[in-house]
């Protein structure tokens, strides 16, 4: 599919396709993807429980998670989700659900002698790592703190003609995020619960109609001043949307149950969106939804569990209800965070990482596989093979890079070859064209 | 009568240009008559003996008044003598320049102004002038009843200076009040800060908390268990210390040296969060080195950024937690990119940022802070009223710094930022180097003062400002390091804080947090015996779910926002300027604020009492509702006149912002339902509440200049 659209050029790539919705499922705080998708093999599970001491999970417990692909890992390398995640299971086995091993922001192929090498121009690393804020800005814009455009912005930029509504292209139920702004592309923003209607004129007697009409007039005006006007803009467009989308989720919607925590919430609203996506004339869309916190430095077991078991439960009520919509082949989801955590234990918890493992959901996904490269399971830092692949207490050297994780995706989503390099802007480091043809620039995952 | 142009500009009315022909007249007759005018009043006690000849007054109808007869103007009455006179002053400063008295002699009621000679009268419900502005001729302006229209409607600007004060109130604490604006234009804004700056500690939090029970092991309340009580304890300071300026800059500190009650269990957690508050509080004009050790040692920073319990590395692969060095590090001392003094990022050769530290750094840093513990509980441990709840601890360790317990205190050397801490240092001199050592890093200064004028005063600050501020931490001008009395007055007195930005950025302010918002809503309109019963457990909701911001709430050690976020598709992006509070303005949150805020301006808060509504078994014990009612008791006597009610809105919440577009939108919005002085209370609030609701919707409230 991603082939065919790719050769039918940009013109025709975002309007002679059905409909298609990339959602990312954002893990705030750095999720420790060691106890998500576990080393369970016998030698690796033992190498993971000795460097995790009282983090690890009992390879037991891990039996009915475990994952089987329909080709074989390499070395005899097996993995199990956490056992809060059972409900993905069955989307694994059924082809709905891959894993992609150890991705993470990269400028270009990096080894850890490289990452070790003081020259930094001859091996350049993305900036801050380690760092929440700018890592976060990092996996969504490929820039860290201060970055105005982000990658499903860009490609939502290009979808712009598939869509009548071109303010519908981007949106987020958990605020401000820079991953859906583009340089054309606004993102809108609404609850969990849907769009809010200002009722202020509704509810309080004393907002009487000359009232409500200067109110309106005050807050959609442009007034003079740069913050002034930016914040009305943002008032003017909650005002007008509100009223398409509420119209819109009127007749739209899923009756596939969804749980009550915020992430179920989100993506119960993200799926009657996508229900109502010919009222809003919505062709492509890229959806955030995010929840956490994941910065698990202490805690980790308990606070961990808690959040897989949501993940778990949120991610497969939401392929049901694309099911029940009928759109399971045109919506595709992944998980993405700002990064990994280290492998070692301070004793409660784990530290911030780099290259993480990630899910990628859906009925177009090659699913019961594994993509990328199982990472060795050490905290060694010796020359040894197995200690290549981290940077010091199991922190992951990404073998994948996010941008190769991003376009396989963005192909998918109808964004044409020659576009990619505008969305990714280190894409051109790597592929065969790059003479790297051990970091493909598509995964093959979709 | 002929007049001459360039005369007529200097006698100009300050008033606005509505375009009707009479004001034209009225310039004429003023220019005229101040030509013509021989003397000016010599300042005798008594007015000349011709103001008393109302019968030779001459009419003189289009002096001072303009009528604007809008389509839906409502009938007014006739406006007092005193409404006249102050709208006369408001609107013709001029001529009738500093407020007066009302003075009486038969027939009149009237005002003197000594510096300009002139008298304003009303004889029954005549209205007469008299003194260099008419010429020294008794003038019959026209009947009370006319003036109705201009006196209930016309949009008035602000006195200048009280805007300047103003300005400078909502800056360095959270509101304005008449007596703080008169006191800061008395004082002047140097001796007002010195002042404050000085002024002794209000009630602390853990007095606070104590005063209202939540020390009790009761089943009912649970205070034990219950976290929400850390923001009644903030919010009570916010609302109604007596320290104002301290508190903002408190409120500002806990935006940078972030902990939260987000993610935070225990026992006795608001005793530990008021404890962090207290510290911010009592080291706000403290020095910063000191603050600095006691928010390390703190443990509710311990708790939040795993420094409790934090163990020493071991044989098997554990490694100390990472959180508070990595933190420590970004977020409260140096920053991640090396800076000059002012505030810019430092580039390499070939153009680049320079970071300023490794991980190396913050795993070696970690080691510093292994082995620190709670305090320990000196007992008698506490028993509930329900045998059902447990022993409870005392909450003496959520109210002490952490302990160091030198068996879990890691004596490998340490090397981080060219520090060394040779191996088998004392776990408290390896704490005192390490702080030393990031206290000294020159980014300190412009990394601290950036984020604290962006908290402040404005969001891009010019880097000469930066650097001004940045100067005085580094050196206080007695060789003092550190000084966060100067640094905060410095950041208050500068000239971009007091005049304006010399660049387009640094002239774009900021956008007012919607907690302070709130803040400001509470502590303009509440009256004072109200403020006082300030009962915030439903309002510690409020704000995080209404206003998508609470105090010693944030979701993260990186608070509600960004000092460097730049909004994207905005015209912002294209120039690269920071709009750190923007980050959390979106369509969902700008439409909950409205409705909150609505809600709020005219019934008030309501609150459950303190007492818990549901006992731990799910028995409905019940709470009375009580309310912090919306009184505005200053402004019911402005209420039947929508342009002076926009007028005082304007001055205190906005220092004069409102431009006058959207002042004369309200004023004619509020016209169109009639209040007069005979209205009822009810109505008088309706008004009143639809005048600050439109305020508080306005933008140019929302940002802050």
């Amino acid at each position: 599919m991603a082939m065919n659209l790719a050769a039918m050029g940009d013109a025709v790539a975002f309007d002679s396709q059905g409909y298609r919705a990339l959602v990312c499922i954002w893990m705030t705080g750095g999720n420790d993807h060691d106890n998500t998708v576990v080393p369970f093999d016998t030698t690796s599970h033992e190498a993971y429980r000795q460097a995790r001491g009282s983090l690890a999970l009992a390879r037991a417990s891990l039996q009915a998670t475990t994952l089987v692909p329909t080709t074989p890992l390499p070395n005899g390398r097996q993995y199990a989700l956490h056992p809060n995640l059972s409900k993905l299971n069955s989307l694994f086995d059924s082809r709905r659900l891959a894993v992609q091993l150890n991705v993470g922001p990269l400028v270009q192929p990096t080894t850890r002698a490289q990452y070790a090498d003081t020259a930094r121009s001859r091996f350049p690393l993305p900036p801050k790592l380690f760092s929440h804020n700018d890592q976060s800005s990092i996996w969504q814009s490929s820039s860290p703190e201060g970055a105005s455009v982000g990658w499903g912005g860009r490609i939502g930029d290009q979808a712009l003609n598939a869509n009548t509504a071109p303010q519908f292209t981007c949106i987020s139920t958990s605020g401000n995020a820079v991953l859906l702004a583009g340089s054309a592309t606004q993102q809108y923003q609404l609850t969990e619960r849907g769009p809010v209607n200002i009722d202020c004129s509704r509810v309080n007697g004393y907002v009487t109609p000359a009232v409500r009409d200067a109110l309106v007039k005050l807050m959609t005006r442009v007034p003079s001043g740069v913050l002034e006007a930016e914040y009305n803009k943002v008032v003017a467009r909650s005002m007008l949307a509100e009223t398409r989308v509420t119209a819109a989720l009127a007749g739209a919607n899923v009756t596939t149950p969804f749980a009550g925590d915020t992430l179920s919430q989100q993506l119960k609203t993200v799926a009657r969106l996508i229900a109502a996506r010919s009222s809003l004339g919505s062709g492509r869309q890229v959806f955030m939804v995010s929840f956490g916190s994941f910065d698990t430095h202490g805690g980790l077991i308990g606070r961990h569990a808690t959040l897989m078991a949501q993940l778990g439960s949120a991610m497969a009520a939401f392929y049901d209800a694309t099911v029940e919509l009928g759109v399971a082949d045109q919506v595709t989801s992944f998980t993405a965070s700002e990064f990994g955590r280290t492998l070692s234990s301070n004793s409660d918890g784990s530290d911030h990482g780099w290259g993480a493992h990630h899910l990628v959901m859906g009925g177009a996904v090659r699913g019961k596989a594994f993509y990328g490269k199982a990472p060795p399971v050490s905290i060694g830092n010796t020359s040894a093979t197995e200690d290549q692949w981290h940077v010091g207490q199991g922190r992951l050297l990404p073998s994948t890079s996010l941008d190769q994780y991003v376009a396989t995706m963005a192909r998918w989503f109808g964004v044409s070859d020659g576009e990619l390099n505008a969305v990714l802007p280190y894409l051109r480091n790597f592929g065969t064209a790059a003479g790297r043809p051990d970091y493909p620039v598509d995964l093959g995952f979709l | 009568m002929s007049v001459n142009v360039s005369v007529a500009p200097v006698l100009k009315p300050e008033a606005d240009e509505l375009g009707n022909t009479d004001l034209h007249v009225a310039k004429a007759a003023f220019a005229t008559a101040a030509l013509i005018s021989v003397a000016a009043c010599s300042g005798d006690e008594r007015p000349p003996a011709n103001f008393f000849d109302t019968s030779s007054a001459e009419s003189a109808p289009s002096l001072l008044l303009k009528r604007r007869l809008a389509a839906t103007a409502p009938s007014f009455e006739a406006p007092s003598a005193a409404a006249v006179f102050d709208w006369a002053e408001a609107t013709y400063a001029n001529f009738f320049p500093e407020p007066q008295t009302d003075l009486r002699e038969a027939p009149y009621v009237y005002r003197h102004y000594p510096s300009t000679g002139n008298y304003v009268g009303v004889a029954g419900d005549d209205v007469y002038v008299l003194g260099p502005l008419s010429g020294d001729v008794l003038l019959h302006v026209g009947k009370l009843a006319d003036f109705a229209v201009s006196v209930h409607s016309d949009v008035r600007p602000v006195n200048a200076e009280d805007a300047a004060a103003a300005r400078l109130l909502l800056q360095a604490q959270f509101s304005a009040s008449d007596a703080e604006i008169a006191r800061v234009r008395q004082m002047g804004a140097t001796a007002w800060i010195a002042e404050q700056t000085a002024a002794p500690r209000g009630e602390t939090a853990v007095a606070y908390l104590d005063r209202r029970g939540c020390y009790s092991t009761s089943v009912y309340t649970g205070f034990y268990a219950i976290s929400w009580p850390s923001q009644w304890a903030a919010w009570n300071q916010m609302l109604t210390s007596t320290d104002a300026v301290r508190v903002r800059a408190t409120v500002a500190l806990t935006e940078y040296f972030v902990v939260s009650t987000i993610g935070v269990a225990g026992t006795w957690i608001p005793y530990m969060m008021a404890t962090y508050w207290d510290t911010l509080a009592e080291n706000a004009f403290g020095n910063f080195r000191t603050l600095l050790e006691k928010v390390t040692l703190n443990l509710a920073m311990g708790t939040y950024l795993n420094t409790v319990w934090n163990r020493k590395e071991d044989n098997n692969g554990r490694r100390p937690d990472e959180n508070y060095a990595r933190e420590v590090m970004q977020l409260f001392t140096i920053g991640l990119v090396e800076l000059n003094t002012d505030g810019t990022e430092k580039r390499d050769a070939r153009g680049q940022p320079v970071e300023t530290y490794t991980n190396d750094d913050v795993t070696n840093l970690a080691r510093v802070f292994t082995g620190y513990e709670p305090a320990p509980d000196p007992g008698p441990r506490l028993q509930s009223d329900d045998p059902r709840i447990p022993i409870l601890p005392t909450r003496v360790p959520m109210t002490t710094p952490m302990i160091l317990v030198p068996f879990w205190h890691s004596t490998l050397e340490c090397r981080f930022l060219g520090t060394v801490i040779p191996a088998g240092t004392d776990g408290t001199v390896a704490l005192r180097m390490a702080l030393d050592a990031l206290f000294r890093h020159p980014n300190v200064g412009p990394f601290f003062a950036r984020q604290m004028i962006q908290r402040l005063v404005v969001s891009n600050p010019s880097p000469d400002y930066v650097r001004r501020v940045a100067t005085v931490f580094n050196d206080n001008g007695r060789g003092v390091r550190g000084d966060l009395r100067a640094v905060f007055t410095a950041i208050w007195l500068d000239p971009e804080a007091r005049g304006s930005g010399t660049s387009e950025a640094s002239r774009l302010g900021k956008v007012t947090e919607p907690m302070l918002r709130l803040a400001q809503w509470g502590r303009t309109f509440a009256s004072e015996s109200t403020r006082q019963r300030w009962n915030l457990e439903r309002l510690f909701i409020g704000p995080g779910v209404y206003l998508n911001q609470n105090v010693l709430a944030s979701p993260s050690v990186f608070n509600f926002f960004r000092p460097g976020y730049v909004p994207p598709s905005t015209p912002l992006a294209a120039r690269g300027w920071v709009a750190p509070e923007l980050q959390i303005v979106d369509e969902a949150s700008t439409a909950v604020y409205l409705n909150y805020m609505s809600r709020v301006v005219r019934a008030g808060v309501y609150v459950q009492a303190h007492d818990r509504v549901w006992s731990l078994d799910g028995v409905y014990v019940g709470a009375p509702l009580e309310g912090v009612p919306a009184e505005y008791e200053r402004e019911l006597s402005l209420a039947p006149m929508a342009g002076a009610l926009v007028r005082r809105l304007n001055l205190l919440l906005c220092a004069g912002r409102l431009p006058e577009d959207a002042q004369r939108l309200m004023i004619d919005a509020l016209n169109v339902t009639a209040v007069t002085a005979s209205s009822s209370q009810a109505q008088k609030l309706d008004r009143i509440a639809a005048a600050v609701m439109m305020v508080l919707a306005c933008p140019e409230y929302i940002v802050q200049h």
